[in-house]
């Protein structure tokens, strides 16, 4: 998409910055995404997984006005801001806040009042990480901070007890499973 | 050198994301670790010491050596052994080595594997207190 004039300011809902049809190219919260983002380049594997990059738009100005998801973007957002008191650690990239914000809301969706926001944090190198923890159970949720070819894959990571494992490339819809498995009293 | 298994060391946390409940972020290793977590012996330092020669620290994570040796998953055996240089803030430094990458694709199971483990055998220690502010001289 084009913009045919420049965009003054930038359009806000619940004090968080969110994309517009006209503001898609230029929004400094995910300048690099366009309408391919979140389709071909994941491969054919996942594209029917994963929504258009519209519906991603509005799930999440949808979800700003979330108490709890509020909180969370904004967790994630300040994420995104280099740490004075650890300038060697990367700071999280926009591609990793965007991956981010594509497969939560889902998960909020699907728990409802069972939902709880993660423990957020960077891994140092651009990407982010998403904890949670319940008993004996836990399950982390990396993305790392760009695409490439040669960076590892977004992995969910669950653990009980004795057993553990990970899950490469999880979709929206494995988030919210492993989440309800999370919840589930059932191990 | 390897260290002796009765000794106790701590890990720093000096974010503080690393000392939520939840969080093994403390364990797995970060860009700037260099391949090895580095800790520090109880036996040559303590934390208070220490933490007045970091940045304000938000809390430390204090390990059993002999346990931590009893970590292994898929070939990686944990190691502590001695490891002081010119450079180090407080005396005692050691570091964990054998640690997995968490950024390399066929390392990631153990390495969170191994990170949780860490954090469930670590005890967390809170920051030190500062002291109070010394009271203002009576007004005559």
């Amino acid at each position: 998409m084009t913009i045919a004039e420049p965009i003054l300011d930038q359009p806000t809902l619940c004090g968080i910055p969110v994309l517009t049809s006209t503001s898609v190219d230029s929004s400094p919260m995910f300048p690099s995404l366009s309408s391919q983002t979140f389709g071909a380049q994941h491969g054919n594997q996942s594209i029917h997984n994963e929504p258009t990059f519209l519906s991603h738009v509005v799930l999440t100005a949808l979800f700003t006005c979330d108490a709890p998801f509020n909180k969370l973007i904004q967790e994630l957002l300040k994420l995104t801001l280099t740490d004075a008191e650890h300038p060697e650690d990367l700071p999280a990239t926009q591609h990793a806040v965007a991956m981010a914000l594509y497969l939560m809301p889902l998960s909020r969706l699907a728990l409802g009042s069972k939902w709880t926001a993660p423990h957020v944090a960077s891994d140092s190198y651009g990407g982010l990480r998403l904890s949670w923890i319940r008993g004996d159970k836990e399950l982390r949720a990396v993305i790392p901070g760009n695409n490439k070819a040669e960076t590892r894959k977004r992995y969910l990571y669950w653990d009980v007890g004795e057993k553990f494992g990970s899950i490469q490339n999880f979709t929206p819809s494995s988030l919210a499973a492993w989440l309800v498995w999370l919840k589930d009293d059932v191990r | 050198m390897g260290l002796d298994c009765n000794e106790i060391v701590f890990r720093l946390a000096l974010n503080a994301k690393c000392v939520q409940p939840n969080s093994t972020e403390a364990f797995l290793l970060r860009r700037s670790d260099n391949g090895k977590l580095s800790v520090y012996r109880f036996a040559h330092t303590n934390f208070e010491d220490c933490s007045a020669k970091y940045n304000r620290p938000k809390g430390a994570f204090t390990l059993h050596v002999g346990r931590v040796r009893t970590l292994a998953a898929k070939g990686f055996q944990l190691e502590v052994i001695q490891d002081e240089s010119v450079t180090d803030k407080c005396p005692g430094h050691a570091s964990i080595l054998n640690l997995p990458d968490p950024q390399v694709e066929a390392e990631v199971l153990e390495a969170e594997r191994l990170a949780t483990l860490l954090r469930k055998q670590s005890r967390q220690l809170d920051p030190p207190s500062r002291p109070p502010p010394l009271p203002s001289s009576p007004t005559p």
